[in-house]
């Protein structure tokens, strides 16, 4: 194949902008509350074992001022990890996928087809409580660069994974 | 091709000089690791258990001195059907069979000893996880050679595609031509204009960790210094000790940069570059142009009035970012970078790129932050009555907004129809070009700040690691990103 090289309309470039991101299962909003909720209870027994040895830890300002900080701060990431839902969703074109997340600090990841190493399809024990599964992809740029969509359906996951393994196949055939 | 005079269908041990390269590695790393625990043996502290402890660090490296040797003779290489095939292990064996096409480079290195012994020291890179490379202690030069050649021979036949062949082949027979080279006066220019603050950071750690390893095991350092006679810690004594150690910081970082470009040497192949360097260890990398990743130069203060520049070439890590994948080659001039750069991306005209800045508010937001801590700061050391704490808080504050600024009239970045140019640099300069079809995953970012101001900051992942540009209109970050992944998508070269 000769190789080209040939100028491009820069206006028939496809843009990013005018996608539409499909939102995430409504489930995972669950999904993200009991894994918060699980983390902040595995936190407190921690406290409250190591105060059976401690006296310390279970005396009066103490006690009080620590379940109100825990109340708090389990209030504010449980409220963040549904808030967050809003923020994330993605997009699959034919020759790439992207996907946006962040409340504050907005990010939008593309990751073109013809660069990814390899995908895999993850459950853990919440996920498939709902029904979920998380679609992970992996690229040469480093861990930063690869990208993990949580929430989705594992008929969903199952498809789209099949779906971008065609893609880099026939990517690598040409 | 020549028929090798070595069979590698048998199999091939290591030199028996690989022995004492074990012997001499295993006393290195003994020494390294317990230079603290054995400066306080010397020093002092108790006799008794310092006996203890040497017995037991003679125990431990001898044991792994005999099970070294062991593994020794029980590790061999066979070369059968287009693979290399590595026996090894005592206890359980392990078999390790790399096909030729997977084999990236083959680097050699040479220390006092292997030269002595005329043996080579050598590295097989592949383009898989870590656990499928493999490392010789000492083979025969000739030998190490003629399994070079042999491999990339071979390789050479395996992928004809995408190269153009110049040595045709059946003939393949590396040709180097060299690019530079650096002369005795180069070289002592190069060590001259390092980093000396990087050496006088290191010099100091370096005392700074002694004193607390001394400290750690019980020797009262401050109770020896209390015999020196209290100086008055006056501005001559600051201004003695700070000569002093910026003398040893110029001599130290002059030592380690000759030791490491020693009689540099560096070459174009066919197909790649090989950078041969090293005063007592002969190091001889090479870096292939499918690998080759983005290449980036800088210079500082220094190296600019020589005219002198680093030359970074930055190539895949199969595992993660690892210094070792960025090959730098001091004393480069501007001649030779545009001659390197053309070689695997294209010929370019740097100087005349079409560039772009980024948005102030790169500069107003940093500054802002930097000013309310240092307000901070102030006021909290007025309340505590630390008024000496004022002056060196005000000039970290400016330290850190003017080189924010001069950083951010620096730095720019454009793009042709291949080729993206990011440059920026502080004190120095700094350039990176990366080929567009390189990018591997390309991610906008907006914080809240620049949310407000419709902006945006856009990182090109790469294989050789990420490359950033901050604050641009989100307009144009989105321009660039469409064209960039449009590139991508509709490019078919090989990234590796």
């Amino acid at each position: 194949m000769e190789f080209q090289n040939n100028q491009v309309d820069t206006f028939t470039i496809p843009k990013s902008e005018d996608v539409q991101f499909e939102k995430l299962d409504p489930a995972y909003k669950k999904v993200s509350i009991y894994i918060t909720t699980i983390i902040f209870a595995i936190i407190l027994m921690a406290y409250l074992i190591v105060g059976i040895f401690v006296d310390v830890l279970y005396q009066f300002p103490w006690i009080l001022l620590v379940v109100v900080t825990w109340s708090v701060l389990t209030g504010l990431f449980i409220l963040l990890a549904v808030k967050g839902y809003e923020y994330e969703g993605f997009a699959v074109r034919e020759k790439d996928i992207l996907f946006q997340s962040g409340i504050f600090f907005r990010s939008t990841l593309i990751i073109p087809f013809n660069r990814v190493q390899h995908c895999e399809i993850e459950h853990g024990p919440i996920d498939r409580m709902f029904g979920l599964a998380a679609l992970s992809l992996f690229t040469a740029g480093g861990s930063a660069s690869d990208l993990s969509i949580p929430g989705l359906t594992q008929n969903k996951a199952a498809a789209l994974k099949n779906f971008i393994t065609n893609r880099v196949a026939a990517d690598e055939e040409e | 091709m020549k028929k090798s005079e070595f069979d590698f269908s048998v199999p091939n041990r290591q030199s028996y000089v690989a022995i004492v390269m074990i012997l001499f590695k295993t006393v290195n790393i003994v020494v390294r690791q317990l230079f603290p625990v054995l400066v306080v043996i010397l020093v002092g502290g108790s006799k008794q258990k310092g006996d203890y402890i040497i017995w037991f660090i003679v125990a431990v490296s001898t044991l792994t001195m005999v099970y070294s040797i062991i593994n020794f003779f029980r590790t061999y290489f066979i070369v059968q059907n287009g693979e290399l095939i590595l026996h090894t292990g005592i206890f359980s064996r392990k078999k390790i069979s790399i096909p030729f096409a997977r084999i990236q480079t083959i680097n050699f290195e040479q220390n006092i000893i292997h030269q002595f012994f005329s043996v080579l020291r050598i590295k097989v890179d592949t383009a898989g996880s870590e656990k499928n490379e493999f490392e010789f202690h000492a083979l025969e030069t000739a030998k190490a050679y003629a399994l070079r050649d042999l491999v990339l021979a071979e390789k050479q036949t395996l992928e004809p595609i995408h190269e153009v062949n110049i040595t045709g082949i059946h003939s393949y027979q590396p040709t180097f031509t060299k690019i530079m080279s650096l002369s005795p006066t180069d070289l002592l220019k190069v060590g001259l204009t390092e980093n000396h603050i990087k050496s006088g950071g290191l010099i100091f750690l370096f005392f700074f960790w002694i004193y607390q390893n001394l400290q750690e095991v019980g020797v009262d350092v401050d109770e020896y210094s209390e015999e020196i006679p209290e100086w008055e810690m006056g501005l001559y004594t600051i201004i003695f000790f700070t000569t002093v150690l910026m003398i040893f910081s110029v001599i130290i970082s002059l030592i380690r940069s000759v030791v490491k470009n020693y009689d540099l040497q560096f070459l174009r192949s066919a197909r790649g570059f090989k950078i041969v360097s090293g005063l007592f260890t002969k190091r001889e990398v090479s870096a292939l142009d499918h690998k080759i990743q983005h290449i980036s130069w800088s210079d500082n203060l220094l190296k600019r009035w020589i005219g002198f520049k680093d030359l970074s070439l930055n190539q895949a890590s199969s595992t993660e970012i690892n210094a070792k994948q960025h090959i730098r080659i001091p004393g480069c001039n501007t001649l030779h970078i545009n001659q390197v750069v053309s070689t695997p991306f294209g010929q370019t005209d740097f100087e005349h790129f079409e560039m772009k800045g980024i948005d102030k508010r790169y500069f107003i937001r940093f500054s802002l932050i930097v000013g309310i801590l240092i307000l901070v700061v102030i006021f909290g050391a007025y309340f505590i009555e630390q008024l000496d704490k004022i002056v060196p808080a005000l000039i970290v504050g400016i330290y850190f907004i003017v080189t924010r600024y001069i950083s951010y009239r620096k730095k720019s970045f454009g793009h042709n129809h291949e080729l993206v140019f990011i440059k920026g640099g502080v004190f120095g300069d700094k350039a990176e070009v990366l080929p567009m079809y390189k990018i591997q995953a390309l991610e906008i970012h907006q914080s809240p700040y620049q949310r407000s101001h419709q902006l945006c900051s856009i990182s090109l992942y790469t294989a050789s690691g990420r490359i950033k540009i901050p604050y641009i209109p989100i307009s144009e970050g989105r321009n660039i990103s469409d064209t960039f992944i449009y590139k991508v998508e509709s490019d078919k070269r090989k990234w590796m």
